[in-house]
C-alpha cells in the first residue's frame, strides 16, 4: 500500500510541482505585476498629459513675457469712458449735458433711475447687454439736432447711451418734442483670463473709434467732498 | 555460466485517464513559462516605473516653474482678457439699430407729399406714425411710395389705421409699422 502511494506521488509530483507554480504565479501577477502596470500606465499617462499642458502653458508664457501691457492698459482706460465699471450717476449726468451742449437741443427734464446708490452689488436692472441706469428724457429741437443728438448717444466720446424708445410730436414750426426713454450701460469689471492677446479686427475696429472719438478728451479731475467716508455721493 | 532470468509477456492494463496523463506533461512546462513569463513582465515594468518616476520628477519640477511663471502673468492675461471682453460688450451695444437712421426713413415720408406730424418708436423696431395729407390724391401718391419702401424692405408689416377727413379737406391718418433692414440713401 505505501508503494502504492509512494508510486502516484512519484509518479505526479512535476505535475503538482507544475500546478503549484501556476498558482503562485497567478497571485503574485494578480498582487504585484497587474498594480506595477497599474502604475507605469497612470504615471505615463500623467506626464503625456503634463508635457501637452505644459506645451501650451509655454505658448502663454512666450506670448505673455514679451506682450507690452501698456498699449492695454490705456485702452481699458479709454473703454471704460465708454462703458464705466460703476453707475456713477454724476458721470451720466456729465453725458446729458456733454450731448445737449454738442447737439444743439434742449433737455426739458431729464431723469435717471437711481435704484440702489449703497452698494454697487445692490438690485440692478441689467438686460442682455449688462446693467444700465435707465433714463428719460424730454428733448426739444428740431428734426436735425434731435438727429445729432441720437447720433452722438453711441459714438464714442463718452458713455454709451442707447435709446430704444421714442415718442415725437413735430409742432408746424417744425420743432420737435421727443420724449426719450434710453439705458445707460455699466459693469463691474470682471477679471477674465484670456489666451489671446490679439485684438480681432472687429475688436480693433470699435478700439480705433473709441480712440478716435476720444482724440481730445480731457479727463476732469473730481475733487469734490461729499459728506463722511465717502470719496463722493455716488460712488464707491 | 548462463543468468536466469524471467520473462513477463502480460501486458500491463494502463488504467491513467487522458487528463492526467496531459496534466503530467504540460503542468511542469506551464509552470516554468508562466514564472518565466512573469519575471520577465516583473522586472520589465519594474525597470520601467523607476525609469518613467525619475522623468516625472523632472516634468513636475518644470510643471511648478511654468505654473509659478504663468501666475507671475496673471495680470497681464487678466488685462488682456477684460480688455476683450469690454469691447465684445460694446460691439453688441454698436450693432444695435440707430435710431437716428430710423427718423430719417420716416422723415423722407415727408417727400411723397404727407406731413409726419408725430411718430413713435418702441424697442427699434415697432413704429407708428401719424401724418397728414393734404388731398386724396396725396393720400394716393403715399400709398404707392410706401407699396415701394416696403418693396426696397426698408419697412414691412405696414398696416393704416382709419384715415379722418378733416372740415379743412385734410386727411389724418396713423400708419402702424416695423423697421425694415434696408437703410435710406441719406
Amino acid at each position: 500500500m505505501n508503494q502504492h502511494v509512494l508510486n502516484i506521488i512519484k509518479k505526479y509530483q512535476w505535475a503538482v510541482g507544475g500546478a503549484m507554480v501556476l498558482m503562485v504565479v497567478l497571485w503574485l501577477t494578480y498582487s504585484l505585476l497587474v498594480p506595477n502596470i497599474s502604475k507605469y500606465e497612470a504615471i505615463k499617462s500623467s506626464n503625456t498629459s503634463r508635457q501637452k499642458k505644459m506645451a501650451d502653458m509655454l505658448g502663454q508664457i512666450s506670448k505673455f513675457e514679451t506682450l507690452n501691457t501698456q498699449q492695454y492698459e490705456r485702452d481699458l482706460v479709454n473703454i471704460i469712458r465708454v462703458l464705466p465699471s460703476e453707475k456713477d450717476f454724476l458721470s451720466a449726468f456729465d453725458r446729458v449735458d456733454q450731448l445737449q451742449r454738442s447737439s444743439g437741443v434742449t433737455i426739458d427734464s431729464l431723469t435717471i433711475d437711481l435704484g440702489s446708490v449703497s452698494t454697487v452689488s445692490a438690485a440692478k436692472k441689467a438686460d442682455q447687454y449688462g446693467s444700465y441706469l435707465a433714463l428719460s428724457l424730454s428733448v426739444r429741437g428740431t428734426s436735425e439736432q434731435l438727429k445729432t443728438f441720437l447720433s452722438k448717444t453711441n459714438d464714442f466720446s463718452g458713455r454709451i447711451i442707447i435709446v430704444s424708445n421714442i415718442k415725437s410730436g413735430i409742432k408746424n414750426s417744425g420743432d420737435i418734442q421727443s420724449h426719450l426713454e434710453a439705458k445707460m450701460y455699466f459693469g463691474a469689471l470682471k477679471y477674465a483670463d484670456s489666451d489671446n492677446i490679439q485684438l480681432s479686427q472687429a475688436q480693433q475696429t470699435v478700439m480705433d473709434k473709441i480712440l478716435a472719438s476720444q482724440a481730445f478728451f480731457v479727463q476732469t479731475e473730481d475733487t469734490g467732498v461729499v459728506g463722511k467716508g465717502k470719496k463722493n455721493l455716488f460712488t464707491r | 555460466m548462463i543468468e536466469k532470468r524471467q520473462l513477463n509477456l502480460i501486458i500491463l492494463k494502463d488504467d491513467e485517464l487522458p487528463i492526467l496523463k496531459s496534466a503530467r506533461k504540460y503542468l511542469p512546462i506551464a509552470g516554468f513559462i508562466s514564472l518565466a513569463v512573469f519575471l520577465c513582465g516583473y522586472f520589465y515594468y519594474y525597470n520601467n516605473i523607476v525609469k518613467i518616476s525619475s522623468v516625472q520628477e523632472k516634468i513636475d519640477s518644470d510643471y511648478r516653474m511654468y505654473e509659478k511663471r504663468i501666475e507671475n502673468l496673471r495680470a497681464k492675461q487678466q488685462l488682456t482678457g477684460t480688455v476683450i471682453s469690454r469691447l465684445d460688450q460694446v460691439i453688441k451695444l454698436e450693432k444695435l439699430p440707430k435710431q437716428e437712421l430710423t427718423i430719417d426713413k420716416i422723415m423722407s415720408l415727408e417727400d411723397y407729399g404727407v406731413t409726419v406730424t408725430g411718430y413713435t418708436i418702441s424697442d427699434f423696431e415697432k413704429i407708428s406714425i401719424s401724418m397728414t395729407a393734404s388731398s386724396s390724391a396725396a393720400l394716393d401718391n403715399f400709398v404707392e411710395a410706401i407699396h415701394e419702401k416696403e418693396k426696397n424692405k426698408e419697412f414691412k408689416e405696414i398696416f393704416a389705421r382709419s384715415v379722418v377727413r378733416e372740415k379743412d379737406g385734410y386727411y389724418n391718418f396713423v400708419l402702424e409699422l416695423k423697421n425694415g433692414a434696408a437703410k435710406t440713401s441719406g
